[in-house]
């Protein structure tokens, strides 16, 4: 898919820059000894230095998660020498990491949702008919065919779910990223590499974006598709005699009914339509209340992570035990 | 007679109402994560951009409003149009509005931008917009070019530019005061209804509630003609108070509803795949009036609209020490029962009181009623009515607050008797503690109380630390005094050497005034006591007891052969004459060695 | 100079009482701006319990926990700041500042009173030691007695008058979107959220970013999401 193709090029383009941008303040890159341990390896010197030589090291060996929890760790130590460079790093470790989670997207899930959904309305025009007259021969073919389309809806509705969830996933990564590079362009105003490295991070989101708003389109019909071909099979079912019956058919329930993937909804689907951009003012349109909108934002933060909600029992502070100040 | 029809139209791509939410959520989902983060524009990367360029009508009277209006294959914030746009002159033209929709094409979705610019000449003539390019992700694009006619006689019949109207049933609102809007496409001269997708309200400052979208297509009148109309309506809230300006956009659909739908009265619809055309309102202006701050009653919630409040119900009015009950409230309203806040729980004595859960909405006699429920517990024997709960709301007609506290139960609480409800009693002690601790805010201050000169400390003051100088300096002084004390106890030459200096310049000063009067007696007497003066520290003696030869002793051997020994003994010995003669000589002549005494005396000092 | 003076503290005290008369009659924001320009005038802990209540009642928590501090700073012992924050902190679900055991003793009394005392009774001692000496008094008891207890007094003062020094690098947090970031920039990494009204402690700065530390964490924070207890 080009889409995908376009993807995995960013990273050279900005791979280009990242280690003549990310000026190792130490002398040497040796402070890590090549492994393959599930837990990040251990680090020489314990500074900001040896972190930020381990996380170089881990990020040249493609071990992001060691690299990003070996960089935080250099970032962590507060070393304004080190900061800018491990910043720039950990903007390319969650970059890659984004990658990451987009290859694990399945492939062609869109033009999967628009064919089961064609296929569905195919389906659903055949079992109306076959309701329509009596012909049990035309129910039986009517229920069989709907079987197999019901289960390339489900098919298609998992796999689109699971490709919104990867690009969700790459999405909170590329943000990450994206804010990174801008706080070492925001740190040293001369990197000129952390810079265009945002920029082409942005683009790549506005990319993901179309995406996933192309999988939430090609996705909208699934789940009502799915709905009412169940209820018309549930229908063919009740009119098929039992002697008629094709096999599997025959239990109290339809296999359909365990479903394993719960088909995307459409309000789960759809997001907020797009501002308008013509200096009018916006439109809140909200499927939420504010309040809920409000707290659903503020729990989220760009690098994807929960804060505290602001609601039922308040926490308690720590210690109450202290004097007053 | 009229026929109603009533037609539900469920289209394949119809979305289902989404469920009113009934709880506030705690831990959204991914799926409501992703609902969030996913609201961003939609572009087919895939497919060449291309543009489009019309106007719409291509024929107008000079001052008639036409739109200039062009589409892009592409999303809206990718589509980098130029600041201004080669009108040709005479032609007036101002963006209007912009909108995206997604229509499938060849198999696929493809975005389609559209951009509508509002145009108007005030003369006839052929404005012919040129072809320019605009710049989409990165790249530029033609837009082709695009002809208007304007002329004064144009045959009939003409039809205008379609325009979507805004009628909002009240525009003069207080903020949180639910209000209905419509948004009206009239029918076409040719009498065709269509809908209208993805419509949207544009303004600052309200939240639009979707769950009260309603669709139809009716008789109206508009600009004083019957015709019929499709019409979107739906419920806004003003959340900020000030001056609104409300307009609203959408694409024409063409039968392609979205949503159920109710029609009445006769109407053709046209078929076929829809046009997609971009269509916007004037604005409206609403003003929107902040609640007034004074008067509020306690318990306002933020609930402005015409609420009531059923009397509540307790599950029983017999309860034990620690046992739970649950009281039931529910609040009937006009609208938006939805967002309306139950009443906080109250801090109580002897009852320890959750916060209300929804139980949804439900219809009745008196309307629609959202149901809320407290649970309470008993903390002690000794109360004997629930808690009131202290409610209000804000009347937009009448312009002031309405009570609608919740009252007082009475219950009977019955004390546990293995007292074996630790909970309760440990809740009882934990309320008791409370109470102690949290006495609330207190009493304003009634006065200022001891000035302070600033709340930084005195160390990071300047002046501080520059006034422990001061002090250090004190006994610094005294140090040294004592110090140069000491010195001049050990060495007492140097204080007689000092004072004979002074005394010296004193006789030497009365010296000069007795010379200067021809005072030859006084003159006489100064010379004596200054020479014994400054001779007395070499022996040491008091100067008193000094005679003339002790003086000669002190001159140098030179002086003593010259003539400096006479006048000495000349002086003594007229002094002497003075004090022990019969007859005394006159000593006037010795005014006249003033200068030979002067000299002697300064020899004699500069040996001090 | 001391007419000057005079003029000054009855223009706060006027202005005091205007904030008093707003906040009766239930103006909450004028009585919180008279008693701001009060405290322009004359800082004194009754008007900073005053504002903290008019904070208080329009909403303003961290504002509200700020002055009482400030309160509590300049007099201990007066016991409506101290009840406000236990209340607000209660209310507000904050946590008490960590505080070292040499500033909790300087919690004892009024902030400057420590160093007063330092200073104080640091020239007592050296007076009564050297004194005597310079003037050739005879040396009795009690000037060595009096000299070994203000020596002692100004040794034990030193580490509270050392505790008010570090407890004016403490602000409260009085934006509701302040966040403790990783790095001083603005598109930073955030850490956690801090609530209103919680304690930092400033460690050092960089433009308009300042590193704290929290009972959550060290990081950066904006300048002007906090307030310091002692304005620099």
């Amino acid at each position: 898919m080009k889409f995908f193709r376009k993807f995995f090029t960013m990273p050279l383009i900005l791979s280009a820059g990242i280690f003549a941008g990310g000026v190792a303040p130490g002398e040497t890159n040796t402070a890590v000894t090549a492994d393959n341990f599930i837990l990040p390896p251990p680090v020489t010197v314990e500074t900001a230095r040896g972190f930020y030589n381990a996380g170089t090291d881990k990020l040249r060996a493609g071990k992001w998660d060691d690299a990003e929890t070996l960089l935080e760790s250099a970032l962590a130590k507060q070393d304004e020498r080190v900061q800018p460079a491990a910043v720039f790093n950990l903007g390319h470790v969650r970059f890659a990491q984004g990658v990451d989670e987009l290859k694990k997207s399945p492939p062609g899930a869109a033009p999967q949702s628009r064919a089961a959904t064609a296929d569905g309305a195919g389906a659903i025009q055949q079992a109306t008919a076959a309701l329509a007259g009596n012909d049990v021969q035309q129910m039986v073919d009517a229920y069989l065919a709907g079987r197999g389309v019901r289960k390339e809806l489900r098919a298609a509705a998992k796999a689109v779910r699971r490709a919104m969830e990867q690009h969700g996933k790459t999405l909170i990564k590329w943000r990450r990223s994206l804010d990174d590079f801008k706080s070492v362009a925001e740190l040293n105003p001369a990197d000129t590499n952390a810079v265009h490295n945002a920029e082409v991070v942005e683009q790549a989101i506005a990319k993901l974006v179309d995406s996933l708003r192309e999988l939430q389109q090609s996705a909208a019909p699934l789940g009502g598709k799915q709905s009412q071909l169940n209820e018309l099979l549930q229908k063919l079912k009740g009119k098929i005699p039992a002697p008629n019956m094709p096999p599997g058919a025959s239990g109290g329930k339809d296999d359909e009914e365990g479903d394993d993937g719960k088909l995307p909804t459409p309000e789960s689907l759809t997001g907020q339509e797009e501002a308008d951009k013509s200096g009018n003012g916006q439109e809140m349109t909200l499927k939420i209340s504010a309040e809920q909108a409000g707290q659903l934002m503020n729990s989220i933060q760009p690098d994807g992570k929960q804060l505290p909600m602001g609601q039922g029992e308040p926490g308690q502070p720590k210690n109450r035990s202290g004097r007053i100040w | 007679m009229r026929l109603k029809i009533f037609i539900l139209l469920l289209l394949a791509s119809a979305r289902p109402s989404p469920p009113a939410h009934a709880q506030m959520l705690v831990n959204p989902s991914a799926e409501q994560l992703m609902q969030i983060v996913r609201s961003q524009p939609a572009v087919d990367i895939a497919a060449p951009v291309t543009a489009t360029a019309s106007f719409d009508p291509p024929q107008v009277r000079p001052g008639e409003k036409a739109v200039y209006r062009v589409v892009f294959n592409a999303t809206a914030v990718s589509v980098n149009l130029p600041k201004i746009i080669p009108a040709p002159p005479g032609l007036q033209i101002r963006l209007n509005c912009s909108g995206q929709t997604m229509q499938p094409v060849g198999g696929e979705y493809q975005n389609f931008a559209t951009f509508d610019y509002d145009v108007r000449a005030a003369a006839p003539g052929e404005f012919t917009m040129p072809e320019f390019s605009a710049e989409i992700y990165g790249k530029p694009v033609a837009i082709p070019a695009a002809q208007l006619v304007v002329k004064t006689d144009l045959p009939e019949p003409h039809e205008p530019a379609r325009q979507l109207l805004v009628e909002p049933s009240a525009t003069n609102v207080f903020v949180g005061e639910v209000f209905n809007v419509s948004v009206l496409l009239p029918a076409t001269a040719a009498g065709a209804v269509e809908g209208v997708s993805d419509i949207q309200l544009n303004g600052d400052g309200f939240v639009v509630d979707k769950n009260s979208v309603r669709q139809s297509i009716r008789a109206v009148v508009t600009a004083g003609r019957n015709s019929t109309a499709y019409i979107f309506e739906a419920s806004l809230t003003p959340i900020a108070a000030g001056k609104v300006n409300l307009s609203a956009q959408g694409f024409t659909a063409g039968m392609n509803f979205g949503g159920p739908i109710s029609i009445t009265g006769h109407l053709t619809i046209p078929g076929g795949p829809p046009k997609m055309i971009l269509l916007d309102s004037e604005p409206v202006a609403i003003n929107v009036r902040p609640l007034p701050g004074e008067r509020e009653l306690p318990g306002f919630l933020g609930a402005v609209g015409n609420y009531a409040c059923d009397p509540p119900s307790l599950a029983t009015n017999v309860l034990k020490v620690g046992e739970p009950v649950q009281l039931s409230i529910v609040i009937h309203g006009p609208n938006n029962l939805s967002r309306v806040n139950p009443p906080l729980p109250p801090r109580a004595d002897g009852w320890q009181i959750f916060p209300a859960e929804r139980g949804g909405i439900s219809g009745g006699a008196k309307g629609p009623g959202a149901s809320f429920k407290y649970t309470l517990i008993p903390l002690t024997t000794a109360v004997s009515t629930t808690p009131a709960l202290p409610f209000s709301c804000f009347d937009p007609v009448g312009g002031k607050y309405i009570d609608l506290t919740i009252p007082s139960l009475p219950v009977t609480v019955l004390a546990d008797a293995m007292q074996t409800n630790v909970d309760a009693a440990l809740m009882l002690a934990e309320n008791t503690a409370e109470a102690d601790q949290k006495t609330g805010l207190s009493q304003l201050a009634s006065s200022p109380g001891w000035s302070a000169g600033g709340l930084v400390p005195l160390q990071l003051r300047g002046w501080f630390p520059l006034m422990q100088i001061l002090p250090a300096l004190g006994f610094g002084g005294l140090w040294w005094w004592d110090r140069r004390r000491r010195f001049l106890e050990a060495h007492p030459e140097i204080v007689r050497r000092r004072e004979a200096r002074r005394a010296l310049r004193r006789e030497r000063r009365w010296l000069e005034q007795a010379a200067a009067s021809g005072d030859a007696t006084r003159f006489v007497r100064h010379a004596i006591s200054a020479l014994q003066i400054a001779s007395a520290p070499h022996y040491p003696a008091t100067p008193r007891a000094l005679v003339c030869g002790d003086v000669l002793q002190i001159l140098t051997a030179a002086e003593r052969a010259g003539n400096s020994s006479d006048l000495v003994r000349r002086f003594f010995a007229a002094a002497d004459a003075a004090a022990f003669a019969n007859r005394a000589e006159s000593q006037t002549a010795l005014l006249a060695e003033q200068n030979a005494l002067r000299e002697i005396l300064q020899k004699l000092e500069a040996r001090l | 100079m001391l007419a000057v003076t005079q003029y000054i503290f009855a223009a706060g005290e006027t202005r005091f009482q205007t904030g008093v008369a707003a906040y009766a009659a239930g103006q909450f924001e004028p009585a919180a701006q008279a008693f701001t320009d009060a405290l322009a005038e004359q800082t004194a802990p009754g008007t900073l319990v005053n504002l903290g209540l008019a904070d208080w009642r329009c909403g303003r928590t961290g504002e509200a926990l700020l002055v009482w501090q400030q309160a509590a700073w300049l007099d201990p012992f007066n016991r409506a700041a101290r009840e406000n924050l236990v209340y607000a902190r209660d209310a507000a679900a904050v946590n008490l500042p960590e505080l070292t055991w040499f500033e909790e003793a300087s919690t004892w009394l009024p902030a400057n009173w420590w160093t007063w005392l330092a200073g104080v009774s640091l020239w007592l001692a050296v007076a009564l030691v050297t004194v005597p000496g310079f003037l050739r008094w005879r040396k009795a008891g009690w000037h060595q007695t009096v000299a070994a207890l203000a020596l002692g007094v100004f040794l034990a003062s030193l580490a509270p008058a050392a505790g008010i020094f570090t407890r004016s690098k403490i602000a409260i947090v009085t934006d509701k979107n302040a966040a403790l970031r990783l790095t001083p920039t603005q598109a930073a990494e955030v850490i956690a959220a801090l609530p209103l009204g919680e304690p930092l402690r400033e460690l050092r700065s960089r433009g308009n970013y300042l590193f704290v530390r929290t009972q959550n964490g060290s990081g950066w924070v904006e300048r002007k999401q906090v307030g310091f207890l002692c304005p620099k």
